[in-house]
């Protein structure tokens, strides 16, 4: 007798598309979807609006994409854009929240400013540090243009899918990404090159 | 760099979710796939809560196969509190019934998903205490079993058992393995005791109620036979149909217990425990090593006494902590149960070697 320590053809291969089709008659197959994406989805709404938020936001992301399977287009394989698109919404819901840390954020770089220039390789190097001028810029976006800007660099979605994941054109999304990058050029400025 | 890459710099050197917060949104997840499976409708959209996890001690929670454990410090009777600047919400909805813990138990299980690759192990470690009967009375030992199985070679399996104190709880037993004795035993070894999975664990379907139906179905052919060979001409249908409830019980039983089986097979066993309604919820219950949990019983019944059976799980993620057993039995009127086999699981991981059986090993005890 052989001892099997894994099933064969386990549940969560195959695109997204059919593991959401799967998981209408059978919900466990939802699983394979959070294992994918889960920590990606977390790292984009720590981004936004802080690791502790991105706990329950990105559980809630799932939550409401479980909850709406059924309406997910089968002809999309992946369910990133859909996935990114409901974890946008919510993060909409928290709005000012975002725009108040990126000022924090932005604000914690007087203390690098007038720190030894080691100290600033060091902050600059550091993780989960975002540059100060960059934390500025991105809370004087609008939120359409933020989210947009977010999606196409954040979660590497292509024009298309922002446009599928915030239900807007996808020219909407070309002129929003021109006008945030144009406008976050502008403030980050010289500084810039530094990034 | 330009502006697009900072941002995307900056997010990839952010932290990936603790394990236990994945742990924590995949119950809620797994409760919502529940309650549509039972059709008990969705639940309330989760609540924002404010939580500080750095709060809890270093050392809280440990991982295994990516998933969080070990929540048992801030467990109280199966609801884990959840402490935040202001407010503290309760985390999870103890089980109300044996069936509910087990289908939680098994969305959690199936998602614990270790897969060596080519030349790697999965690795056991396992707390365990052994139960010996005989002439020489009754004795339970400490036993620490490491199993190591090569990826779709079980042939190549070997387990490493480090023996620990005896307890006896009658007699004075004489032949048992002295603490801090080591003994290596290769997979085929001991025709007797053989590193492999119960033979139920066979071509196993993932749907617990064809599991189930399997499984009956074995058992009331094992019961026929065994029924020839006593010779009972005369047993009743309901007789019969007892016996085979109790074999069927007894094999998910070992099955879900046994050490070598995978988290999948596990899922789909504990769901069919489920659906036996002879599985009742016991809480707070401990394993050998100590953690509190919450358990599902099961009473196996036999012609001297029974067998009680308990799986043990951590209450607020339904992880599989452990098993034990217990012994009664009626003697001269009086109830009398004591504490059988046990075993606490510590560590499934994937590993990439297997340690070397010394030259001078010599052959199992009880082999």
């Amino acid at each position: 007798m052989t001892a099997p320590l894994q099933d064969s053809a386990p549940p969560s291969e195959g695109t997204d598309a059919q593991v959401i089709e799967a998981s209408w008659r059978h919900p466990d197959r939802f699983g394979a979807v959070f294992d994918r994406y889960f920590a990606s989805i977390h790292r984009y709404v720590h981004l936004r609006l802080g690791e502790s938020a991105a706990d329950d936001l990105a559980a809630e992301t799932f939550l409401r994409a479980f909850r709406s399977r059924d309406r997910f287009d089968l002809t999309c394989p992946s369910a990133r854009p859909w996935l990114y698109g409901i974890a946008s919404n919510l993060v909409a819901e928290h709005r000012r929240g975002e725009a108040r840390r990126y000022r924090a954020l932005a604000r914690s770089a007087d203390a690098t400013e007038i720190a030894s220039h080691d100290e600033r390789v060091v902050q600059r190097v550091s993780a989960a540090v975002m540059q100060p001028r960059l934390a500025a810029g991105l809370a004087r976006l609008s939120s359409g243009d933020r989210d947009v800007l977010l999606l196409v660099a954040c979660a590497q979605l292509s024009y298309e899918e922002v446009a599928e994941a915030l239900g807007i054109p996808q020219g909407t999304v070309g002129s929003r990404l021109n006008r945030a990058r144009k406008k976050l050029r502008k403030i980050i400025g010289s500084a810039g090159e530094a990034l | 760099m330009n502006e697009l890459e900072a941002i995307k710099a900056h997010r990839d050197s952010l932290p990936g979710p603790a394990p236990e917060v994945t742990a924590r949104a995949w119950v809620l997840v797994a409760e919502e796939i529940e309650a549509e499976r039972t059709g008990s409708g969705h639940r309330q959209p989760a609540r924002p809560r404010r939580r500080s996890l750095r709060g809890f001690p270093a050392g809280w929670w440990a991982t295994r196969a990516g998933v969080a454990v070990g929540l048992a410090a801030a467990v109280t009777a199966g609801l884990v509190v959840v402490r935040g600047d202001h407010e503290s919400a309760p985390f999870g909805t103890p089980p109300a019934s044996a069936a509910e813990l087990l289908r939680h138990a098994a969305s959690v299980a199936a998602r614990e998903d270790i897969r060596p690759g080519p030349g790697q192990f999965v690795y056991v470690d396992q707390k365990n205490v052994t139960f010996a009967s005989g002439s020489e009375g009754e004795y339970t030992q400490d036993l620490r079993r490491e199993v190591w199985m090569p990826a779709g070679d079980p042939g190549r399996a070997l387990t490493r058992s480090t023996y620990g104190q005896t307890h006896a709880t009658s007699g004075r037993p004489e032949h048992v393995q002295s603490p801090g004795t080591v003994e290596y035993q290769r997979a085929g070894q001991c025709p007797e005791h053989s590193l492999s999975l119960p033979f139920q664990a066979a071509d196993l379907p993932a749907d617990p109620d064809r599991v189930l139906a399997k499984i009956r179905q074995g058992a009331e052919t094992f019961v026929r036979s065994d029924q020839r060979r006593r010779g009972e001409t005369d047993l009743g249908q309901d007789e019969i149909d007892m016996r085979v409830e109790k074999v069927v019980a007894s094999s998910l039983l070992g099955l879900a217990q046994d050490p070598l089986t995978s988290s999948r097979t596990r899922a789909t066993v504990f769901g069919a425990l489920s659906k036996l309604p002879t599985v009742t919820i016991v809480q707070d219950l401990t394993d050998p090593a100590g953690r509190h949990g919450v358990g599902a019983s099961l009473k196996l019944e036999n012609p001297y006494g029974w067998e009680r059976g308990e799986l043990i799980f951590e209450p607020a993620t339904y992880r599989f902590l452990g098993y034990r057993s217990w012994i009664g039995r009626q003697e001269g009127g009086q109830v009398r149960e004591t504490p059988g086999a046990s075993t606490a699981v510590m560590t499934v991981k994937v590993v990439n070697s297997m340690p070397e059986v010394p030259k001078d090993a010599g052959k199992p005890m009880f082999c």
